[in-house]
């Protein structure tokens, strides 16, 4: 994701871990900044990793831009809504 | 780890000299309110993990957080016990904190349990509408690779 400019922010379970709440955690969650640069960046670096889409909705700017906008416009329920990978 | 409160990040390091960068804990906080059983004990933890770490030095915006946030009756009596002039102002938006002026623990974890309720049926509010479709995109679904 750093190699590639990726702008997320790790959150859910793996995030709590890193505040000192212990969890069990079998994914990583990120909030990602839905601008087609950062999408382009975004499918880059999964590929990369190998990585196959398993989860609706794809990974598609207007899908996350119904969720949300941008990281620092996110509010609290759209942020619930933000892409899991 | 930095971070500074009202800031939407924090900088994790780790021992290797990587970083990353994660949600808030305000923000992290809010997106656990969801209303799956699993995410309110995290809350709890995540915050009373905050409260423990900081509470030495503890802020004007870390009091107004714990006061807004914990979940734990005990630690928001001590917490409005140590700044009661914090919390009329937070009264409007968490009115569960009249009984923690009080005292009132057992009050406070009724009101709590209410607190949670009403969060779990806001956030089944908001999936509704998306439920069905998510639904048909699940449907539609192909396996497809990146790039």
């Amino acid at each position: 994701m750093r190699a590639h400019r990726v702008r997320a922010l790790l959150m859910g379970g793996q995030a709590c871990i890193s505040y000192g709440a212990a969890d069990f955690s079998r994914d990583v969650d990120l909030a990602i900044v839905s601008s087609l640069q950062n999408i382009h960046a975004l499918r880059k670096a999964m590929a990369s990793l190998q990585a196959e889409v398993i989860a609706v909705p794809p990974l598609n700017v207007n899908y996350l831009r119904k969720a949300t906008r941008s990281i620092s416009a996110v509010t609290i329920r759209q942020r619930k809504a933000c892409a899991s990978i | 780890m930095s971070s500074m409160r009202g800031s939407r990040r924090t900088t994790v390091e780790m021992p290797d000299g990587m970083t990353f960068d994660v949600l808030s804990l305000p923000d992290l906080v809010q997106a656990k309110k969801t209303q799956r059983d699993k995410d309110w004990p995290m809350i709890r933890r995540l915050v009373e993990a905050d409260f423990s770490g900081r509470r030495e030095a503890a802020t004007v915006a870390d009091i107004r957080f714990w006061l807004r946030e914990l979940r734990t009756p005990e630690l928001l009596v001590a917490v409005a016990a140590a700044h009661p002039e914090r919390c009329p102002v937070l009264i409007p938006e968490r009115a569960l904190l009249k009984h923690a002026l009080r005292g009132d623990a057992p009050a406070l974890e009724l009101e709590l349990a209410t607190e949670e309720s009403k969060e779990r049926e806001a956030d089944r509010r908001y999936w509704e509408p998306l439920r069905a479709e998510i639904e048909k995109l699940r449907h539609m679904k192909t396996r497809t690779r990146w790039g």
